[in-house]
Order: structure tokens, then sequence, then C-alpha cells
């Protein structure tokens, strides 16, 4: 998931939040007598707006579209939560000088390759039981997002720094880029439980 | 024109450190996105009929009209239903305006950079460093508020150094994550004797 995701569940729950503010607080207040007796004593469904739904049969077209609309919004909304932002080329500047058109010298390489790489090189680190490793960002801006999960007894330091000083070192020179933004996700897994041999 | 676009030359600027994610409020927004799409499709379905039939679908309409008719603003489930509306609202408006919490805690990274460790994973190891501790059986960490409030079991009588060597085993490990926000280590000793 993005962060832009993250920003649209904020704006839409705002909105849905707001809505229903306004909604209930006019009810609220209506039905405690805020607009004063009469209104408070009035049916919810008074004949006048009755007869006037009976007679402009065409509101039921404007609901129908609006429900309509936001169904379609409601159905994004959802959508949007699986989105990832992963990127699968990632774009490599092959000009050792740094100089010159950036568009010269430059190749297309898979993602997979380099996260593979790492993954299967953090995969080694005794105590390390598994990796999960992508990138994000842009082709020619790539971030290396590394969710490692340790085995509870690991010396978590040191793989940290192993995976700082030896993996990210790594995929920074294959990318040549030193300063490949780089997130690192540690979790320790629970522990097992001693497995004693009792024969 | 602008440094880093001349000539197409290498961006200048420091590459900042991604940020730690905090919560992204799936759970809300899948259950509020969902609700909203029910109620879409079940009022685009009860107009289309009311237009083209001038008659709800599957709904004694005429009944729930002359409830609703026969319902007062005033009424107290119309109260406590506006009640639960505004509620709803405002908790939905706290929930977007308020920052989602940590699902990390942020360890000191140079650069580029950025690492953090999960609350559980945290607690684990400083665990496993309490654990590592001769004398200890068995440990229990808490985080809470700034504080790694350690339990140590221990079958040993006199513990006396237990409590300072189970808070330098734990501040040791501490110190070699780097937590950029800094815990205050507590240590409770219970005596249990080993089976």
């Amino acid at each position: 998931m993005s962060g832009r995701t993250a920003r649209g569940n904020r704006v839409g729950l705002g909105l849905t939040g707001l809505t229903l503010l306004a909604a209930g607080g006019y009810a609220l207040t209506r039905s405690l007598g805020g607009f004063g007796p009469a209104q408070a004593e009035q049916p919810l469904y008074p004949e006048t707006i009755a007869t006037w739904l009976h007679t402009n049969t065409w509101i039921w077209l404007i609901v129908a579209a609006l429900g309509v609309i936001i169904g379609i919004i409601a159905v994004r909304w959802l959508l949007v939560q699986l989105r990832t932002e992963r990127l699968h080329r990632v774009v490599v500047d092959l000009d050792p000088r740094g100089i010159g058109d950036l568009a010269a010298g430059r190749s297309a390489l898979p993602a997979a390759a380099l996260t593979t790489a790492v993954g299967r090189e953090i995969q080694t680190y005794p105590g390390v039981r598994a990796v999960r490793s992508y990138l994000t960002g842009a082709p020619d801006q790539p971030q290396l997002n590394l969710n490692v999960t340790l085995d509870a007894n690991a010396d978590a330091p040191r793989i940290h720094d192993r995976i700082v000083t030896e993996a990210v070192a790594h995929a920074r020179t294959t990318l040549d880029n030193p300063d490949l933004p780089t997130q690192l996700r540690l979790n320790v897994a629970r522990p097992t439980r001693d497995r004693r041999n009792y024969i | 024109m602008n440094p880093d676009q001349a000539g197409g030359t290498r961006k200048l600027t420091p590459i900042r450190a991604p940020r730690i994610p905090r919560g992204r409020r799936v759970i809300a927004a899948v259950i509020v996105a969902a609700l909203l799409l029910i109620i879409a499709v079940y009022a685009s379905v009860q107009a289309i009929y009311l237009y083209i039939n001038g008659a709800a679908w599957l709904l004694d309409a005429p009944s729930v009209a002359a409830r609703l008719h026969g319902t007062s603003w005033q009424d107290p489930a119309v109260t406590t239903g506006s009640a639960v509306l505004t509620a709803a609202g405002v908790w939905l408006l706290i929930l977007a305006l308020t920052p989602a919490g940590k699902t990390m805690t942020e360890l000191t990274e140079p650069g580029s950079m950025s690492a953090g460790i999960t609350p559980t994973g945290l607690r684990r190891t400083l665990r496993a460093a309490a654990e590592g501790v001769d004398g200890v059986s068995t440990a229990d960490v808490r985080l809470v508020r700034g504080v790694a409030a350690t339990t140590v079991t221990t079958p040993l009588r006199h513990h006396e150094a237990l409590p300072t060597s189970v808070t330098s085993a734990v501040n040791h490990r501490l110190g070699q994550l780097n937590p950029v926000r800094g815990y205050t280590v507590r240590v409770r000793v219970q005596r249990k004797d080993a089976r």
C-alpha cells in the first residue's frame, strides 16, 4: 500500500464522518426541539413530501445516479487498498562518469533481479528466518524496502549491522547509487518451545 | 535553470531517508467503503424500481411510509438513531484528523536509510537479552511509554546482583539497536525454584 492510499483513507473517512456528523447533528437537534417544539412534533415523512415524491418521479433517477456515483467511488476506494506501487523495472545509469545525457547509457533492469539477490543474501545470515524485499518509487529513483523476520534468539543488532553494511551496500553498488533510499523493517518471530529429548 | 537538470547531471540534493510508515486506517476504510457500497447499490436499485414500476423492490413501501408518517422527530428511537449517527461521524472525523498510530519503533540510521522494528520484535529481542543473563530462567518485557519493564524469574536464593546484570544486558541490546526514542529499563526479579 502507498502513502497516497493513506491520504485517501483520511480524506474518505473525514468526508464520511463530516456527512454523518451533519446529518446526525441536524436530526438530533431537531429531535431534541432545537428548532422549536413544532418542528420536533412533525412526522419524519410528512404528507407534503409524500405528495411531492408522487408527482415528481424524476427524483428517483437522480437518487439512482447518485447511488451509482457513490457506489463507483466506494468500489474504487476498496480497490486502492490493494495498491502497492511496487516497481517492476529499475533504470540503471551505465555511464560511470555520471555526467552528460542521462538518456544515453541507461538501461532498464527487472527489479526482481536485485530484490531476489538482496533477499537471498540476507537469508544466508544466521538467525534470519524470512526476508521480503521489493522496490518502490520511480524507476530512476527507486527505494529499497526490506522486511526481515528474525529468529527469537537471533543476534538482532549484528544482523541489522550486516544488512546495512553488506546487503544494502551491495544493492547500492549494483545500482550505482550510494544514496539508495532504503527502508528496513525488522520483526522477531515467536520463540519456539524447547525441544527436549526424553528418550 | 535548475542545477539538478543542467546537462542531465546527477541530483546533488541529499536524498532523505524514507519515513517509517504509520498505520493506514485500512480496517476503518474498508468497513466504511463496504457499507457505502451496500447502501449505494440498494438505494440505486430501489430508486430504479420506484421510477419504472412505481413500487419498491422486495419492500412494502406503503407500510414503511405509513410507519415513518406515524413517527415524529421527537420519538426516542429517532433521538437514539441520530445520536448514534452523530457519534459515528465524530469518531470517523477523529480517526481522519489524528495522526495514525505508530506500527514500528524507529531505529536511528544514518543518511538515506531508515529502519524500524515492530514493538513485538523489540520486546522479544529484549526478552532474549534478559534471558541470556546467568541465573535467569525466564524473562518477560513490556514496553509502556518509554519504559522497558522487565520481569525475570530466577532459581537463585541470593539474586541481589541480578537486577543490575539484567538492566545492563537489556540496555546493551537497546544501545546496539539504538531506537530513536530511548527506553528506561526497569527490572523486577521473582524467585522461582527450578523444576
